[in-house]
């Protein structure tokens, strides 16, 4: 793990509070720039992106604000205050997109993956194996009958465990890692047909609109939205999460 | 004849009065027809000497200069005017100037003006004797000496602004009845009329030169509500004038008096447009669209009551403009008070200065619980046409201090029926997070990294290693069930010995007890069975699998049935040194055998 040296997290902790305490006494262009004086330094964290997310929203830049909250659920999405800000953020943005409800099971998974981050699934994943082979061990080599009775059923259950963390593990790191969500930065932006400027004009995003990178040339990316729309834009129109 | 001229004469003196300090031409009319009387005038404010009369070309002079003069006191200020007329007929059609005449005020000559008129050829002679008709009358002569006029204290107003207008009738007839047509619509306006003892009344002024009567028939102020150029429409008036009858006299009478017949007549004023300019840009936060001159004042009866004790919260605003377009304020009062709905008054004044009055907002407040509550400042801005700026007033801040309701009973029975849900005030993001955070690196997981498959290779590979070194350990265990095995026929010798010293002890039972035991050990230990598992099916079947002779087994059975009977009965058929020796014998065999 590379964790920064320990003056250096220090410094940044230091620089976090700072800007926390000019967040509070509504300075909001101080507080942001604190903040991403540490976002610069490559560092990251759930709170720093969910302060980032708080300021641009005083400042009233709302796609940043999105982002930032986007950004922030990325590395813990089960925080209460977290949706309630990105909720409220996304109440004041000019689109307004219906998203296809999802089949109840996805929906159910997708909330357990995302109970935990993709290392705690990691560690849940290692002590699970781990009881595994302690189990397989203990059936092996153990003569009472009980205990390999018994041991013989914690070994399949652990196995089964060790897949079910494996799976949600993997799918929580995919969402992560994927580099595929993106939020609109441009102020009004026309959604083409093809990648090129002549192309028929689909339809309209504005500004903190979440869409979807399914692919990318060289200049143009193509976006899906939500309800299902796809359409190509200009990949400087937008900001990836 | 004598009594109308001086009647006009007294006219042509109030006209004059209206005008001011100078020396006036004045004329009947001019147009006449040919033939016709003109009446001419110089008027002077104050004296003058040495008259000097002009000619006339183109008329005739029957009468003048005739001379009058009068005084009059206004404000206890003396002024004298003096006038001189002449009666003049035309002689022929043609335009004809009546030039001005010369007069000496304190040794300085002033001349008066110019007035063209125009001579016109006779009207014929009319046939219809019937002087009450309705007959088609001298319609140009009427517009000329009957019009309505519209005057606007300006052309260019602010949307709000207030325009004064004024229409007035100009007549030098004879009107024997009038009645409005049409009132003006004001389309884009707010209109009220004004209500003053001016309206109705006959004055005197002059027009171009010409005596006129002048009535002011409607008053209005007009508050312009949209932008862009708004026409005023015109007011329509039905008036029957009487006219002179142009023809013969018929009697004496009319050839004195003259004759004379009523005209119906339909008189419309003049149009025109209001520049209406939007208010400047920009507006401040708190402007809801007055425009004028206002003044704002606030208070409360009472700063300190007990709860559930009615406060009363007063606004007024006043001043002049469109003050009744004063919205109600919105006041940010304390949300934990019971706020009814203003009672609104208003106090409007429409007079020649335009709107002008003041307009009370009146609030009941009832404190429901103990504390202390401010009402917070209320900014109210307007804005100045006269300044062209937008001006701000602030009420004050109330402080009030709510004590404990009075009466405890009905505040405890208040709170027991009605639970008050929280009220939401407003929304907002919450609070960022503070204290401590853990910063990483971007992009850094445990997952998928190298110290996750270290943790899952090395437990595996100790896994496997545990495998390994347990499996050593098994193996060891089958050499030593191979050597009880062998061992098997030693340890039986030895307990078969005891049981024969237990025969020789002459216990029997004990000899059988001890051979059987020691027969199960050997059959345990040979074959690998657990004591508790053996029985005589089991044994005969291990020796089955691991020899072919079928003699042995039979043996065996026979054996281990004596051994068994005996210990239960102990009636038997052979002896025990003899089942003694089969046991030895049988032990023997197997050896050899297996």
């Amino acid at each position: 793990m590379a964790l920064p040296t320990l003056g250096q997290s220090n410094y940044y902790q230091n620089t976090f509070e700072k800007a926390n305490s000019y967040y509070a006494k509504g300075k909001y262009d101080s507080a942001i720039t604190y903040y991403q004086e540490i976002e610069r330094a490559g560092l990251a964290s759930f709170e720093l992106y969910f302060n980032i997310g708080n300021t641009a929203f005083k400042l009233n830049n709302l796609p940043l604000a999105i982002l930032n909250y986007e950004r922030a659920s990325k590395i813990q999405s089960n925080d209460k205050d977290l949706k309630h800000n990105l909720d409220l953020a996304n109440d004041q943005i000019t689109d307004k997109i219906e998203a296809i409800p999802k089949f109840f099971l996805y929906e159910w998974i997708s909330n357990l993956s995302n109970s935990m981050k993709s290392s705690n699934w990691a560690w849940l994943n290692l002590i699970l194996f781990f009881l595994f082979l302690i189990s397989l061990s203990v059936y092996l080599r153990i003569k009472s009958t009980s205990l390999k009775v018994f041991s013989f059923y914690g070994a399949l259950f652990s196995l089964f465990l060790v897949f079910v963390s494996l799976v949600l593990g993997i799918q929580r790191y995919q969402f992560e890692t994927n580099n595929k969500s993106a939020i609109v930065f441009q102020p009004s932006l026309t959604v083409k047909s093809e990648p090129s400027e002549n192309s028929t004009d689909l339809f309209l995003l504005h500004e903190g609109t979440k869409i979807k990178i399914l692919e990318a040339t060289e200049s143009w990316s193509k976006i899906s939205l939500p309800d299902g729309n796809v359409g190509w834009v200009k990949s400087t129109t937008f900001e990836i999460i | 004849m004598v009594i109308r001229l001086n009647i006009s004469l007294l006219f042509i003196f109030l006209a004059v009065l209206s005008f001011g300090q100078n020396f006036q031409t004045q004329v009947s009319s001019t147009q006449i027809a040919e033939g016709d009387r003109l009446k001419v005038s110089y008027a002077l404010d104050g004296s003058g000497q040495n008259f000097r009369a002009p000619k006339f070309n183109g008329f005739q002079t029957i009468s003048g200069p005739n001379q009058s003069s009068s005084m009059s006191w206004v404000n206890g200020k003396m002024s004298s005017k003096i006038s001189y007329s002449f009666i003049l007929v035309a002689l022929k059609q043609g335009t004809y100037t009546i030039p001005g005449a010369k007069i000496t005020v304190d040794g300085k000559e002033l001349t008066s003006n110019n007035v063209s008129v125009k001579v016109v050829k006779g009207s014929p002679p009319q046939t219809n004797t019937n002087s009450n008709s309705n007959t088609k009358a001298p319609s140009n002569e009427i517009k000329e000496n009957l019009f309505i006029k519209v005057f606007a204290d300006k052309r260019k107003a602010y949307v709000g602004e207030q325009i004064i207008v004024t229409y007035k009738v100009y007549t030098r007839l004879n009107i024997v009845n009038n009645g409005i047509n049409k009132l003006p619509d004001f389309n884009g306006f707010w209109a009220q009329d004004i209500e003053s003892p001016q309206i109705g009344r006959l004055e005197q002024t002059s027009v171009n030169g010409v005596a006129f009567n002048v009535a002011t028939i409607k008053k209005s102020v007009l508050i312009p509500q949209r932008t862009g150029k708004l026409e005023i429409d015109p007011l329509i008036m039905d008036v029957v004038v009487r006219v002179r009858d142009n023809k013969r006299p018929r009697s004496m009478f009319d050839q004195f008096f003259g004759s004379f017949r009523d005209v119906n007549f339909q008189i419309s004023s003049n149009t025109f447009g209001i520049e209406v300019t939007p208010l400047p840009e920009p507006k401040p936060r708190s402007y809801s669209g007055a425009v004028g001159n206002f003044k704002i004042n606030a208070n409360i009866d009472k700063d300190s009551v007990s709860a559930n004790e009615a406060i009363n919260y007063k606004v007024t605003f006043s001043g002049a403009g469109n003050i009744k377009f004063i919205g109600t304020p919105k006041i940010d009062f304390p949300p934990d008070f019971e706020i009814y709905d203003p009672k609104v008054s208003e106090k409007v004044n429409v007079s020649g200065g335009g709107i002008n009055g003041s307009k009370t907002f009146e609030y009941l407040m009832i404190p429901r619980h103990g504390g202390e509550f401010s009402i917070p400042e209320f900014e109210f801005s307007y804005f100045n046409p006269k300044s062209k700026t937008y001006e701000k007033l602030n009420t004050p801040n109330f402080q009030i201090q709510v004590g404990k309701s009075q009466n405890e009973e009905e505040a405890t029975f208040y709170r027991s029926v009605k639970q008050e849900e929280i009220k939401l005030l407003g929304q907002d993001i919450r609070f960022i997070k503070t204290g401590v955070t853990k910063l990483v690196e971007k992009d850094q997981t445990f997952f998928n990294s190298g110290g996750y498959y270290a943790g899952l290779i090395a437990p595996s590979l100790a896994f496997l290693l545990f495998l390994f070194l347990t499996k050593n350990k098994q193996l060891s265990q089958t050499e030593l069930v191979a050597g009880r095995s062998k061992k098997a026929a030693k340890l039986a010798g030895k307990k078969l010995n005891t049981a024969k010293q237990a025969l020789a002890a002459g216990n029997k039972k004990e000899f059988y007890e001890k051979l059987l035991s020691g027969l199960y050990d050997y059959f345990s230990d040979k074959f690998n069975i657990p004591v508790a598992d053996l029985s005589t099916e089991k044994i005969s079947e291990s020796i089955a699998s691991k020899s072919a002779n079928k003699e042995l087994v039979e043996k065996t059975k026979e054996v281990l049935s004596t051994c068994e009977m005996a210990r239960f009965a102990p009636v038997t058929t052979e002896n025990e040194s003899e089942t003694y020796a089969k046991a030895n014998q049988l032990i023997q065999d197997i050896e050899k055998a297996i």
